[in-house]
């Protein structure tokens, strides 16, 4: 991937080579259909281009980077895909029933505007950075172990086989990973009327 | 491969269009290199024992030259990608050719004389190449940031072979603290320099 960023057409012909598969399979599995995929495809690997600049290695496993960030990427593309084929329909029922009653038009329009589109996209944001911040701040073993589950999608048997540990030891490392990381992300309990540690300290 | 063709060749079209634009960018900064060696042989001349040299010398110095004033720059800047395994094998290669062109065989024992003038030269031929490396942001044309150890150390490398090639004493105390220590020191200085621009320029 550092090869592809820096230019070399080479490297982005293997990268493409190993992954399309696997993104095709994914973007299947999403949208469930065969006939949107290629685009969707296309236009997974063309936002992946136009971003690339921004790609970095948060732990310390490059490939499993470049994957969770390709399917970052393929997972935003597919949902929007659905949210506009939503939409589509949606339209499309309505003006299909416009001499009858308007039983859709009645409906309150669960789509959000712009303004909440918006704060949804913070919102989710905010918490995709408050997750990455956890799992940054577990024991290297614990988050290595977090990494390969999750954004790499490995089963524990395969995860115990890559790093040559008995499958065990990883339940229970990712078993403590996850208390770990719920522990971490619980949300702070706020004291009554207003008083906090940080106002106290500051005093 | 078979599914996304379009989107492929597209990157791989912009991909070869940025590396073009990237060698023409470069070459009026080699072309600055050559005229600033040129300018320094013509000046000083080519050592008196130069064309007396062994075939194997001689062409040491010619493939020194190709080696770290082409190669070396081309590793660095992201113009040519080479595998690990050729990597060690230029770096190698590399550090090896001027070294011996410069120490010729038998090794000549030392003989007294000052390193002083040739130190001064070395470096100051090394500060006119680093500058132009850094004026046409050759340190920063990576992501990684190794990539200013093979641009500091192709300039540096060049400064030594250009010294060593106009100065006819071969006795190895003035080699060793003429030329090569200067150009070591050279390289680290450049190294330095190009990490700190890497970081001022890429963030």
């Amino acid at each position: 991937m550092e090869r592809y960023v820096d230019g070399d057409r080479r490297a982005f012909e293997r990268l493409h080579l190993a992954l399309e598969s696997r993104l095709r399979g994914f973007l299947i599995k999403l949208v469930r259909d065969e006939a949107a995929c290629d685009d969707l495809l296309q236009l997974t690997l063309l936002k992946a281009h136009l971003a690339r600049d921004r790609f970095r290695v948060p732990g310390g496993d490059p490939d499993g980077a470049v994957q969770a960030w390709y399917f970052a990427i393929a997972r935003n593309v597919a949902m929007d895909f659905l949210r506009d084929r939503h939409r589509k329909d949606k339209r499309r029922a309505t003006s299909a029933n416009e001499d009858g009653p308007d039983i859709v038009g009645e409906l309150p329009d669960q789509s959000p505007n712009a303004q909440e589109h918006g704060e949804k996209i913070e919102a989710e944001q905010a918490i995709v950075e408050e997750v990455r911040a956890a799992i940054e701040r577990l024991p290297p073993k614990q988050r290595e172990v977090v990494e390969l589950h999750k954004l790499r999608g490995m089963s524990m048997a395969d995860i115990a086989a890559r790093l040559d540990v008995r499958e065990g030891a990883i339940r229970v490392r990712a078993h403590r990973a996850y208390k770990a990381l719920a522990r971490l992300l619980q949300p702070k309990k706020r004291p009554l009327l207003g008083y906090d540690d940080a106002s106290t300290e500051a005093e | 491969m078979s599914g996304t063709p379009d989107i492929f060749e597209a990157i791989g079209a912009d991909l070869s269009a940025a590396q073009t634009k990237k060698r023409r960018h470069f070459i009026p900064a080699i072309v600055i290199v050559a005229i600033a060696i040129g300018g320094l042989l013509a000046m000083l001349g080519l050592r008196s024992d130069f064309a007396s040299m062994p075939a194997w010398r001689q062409a040491s110095f010619v493939a020194s030259w190709f080696v770290c004033l082409l190669l070396f720059p081309a590793v660095g800047v992201g113009l040519w990608f080479p595998s690990r395994g050729q990597k060690v094998a230029l770096a190698t290669v590399g550090v090896l050719l001027p070294v011996t062109a410069t120490l010729g065989w038998p090794i000549v024992p030392a003989g007294g004389h000052a390193a002083g003038p040739c130190a001064a030269m070395t470096l100051s031929v090394g500060v006119v190449l680093v500058g132009v490396g850094a004026v046409s942001g050759a340190f920063a044309q990576r992501r990684s940031r190794s990539s200013t150890v093979w641009v500091a150390t192709g300039l540096a490398l060049a400064s030594l072979v250009s010294v060593s090639c106009a100065c006819p004493i071969s006795e190895i105390d003035h080699l060793v603290f003429g030329h090569f220590a200067p150009a070591a020191g050279l390289a680290a200085l450049g190294v330095l320099l190009g990490r700190w621009l890497h970081a001022r320029m890429r963030g």
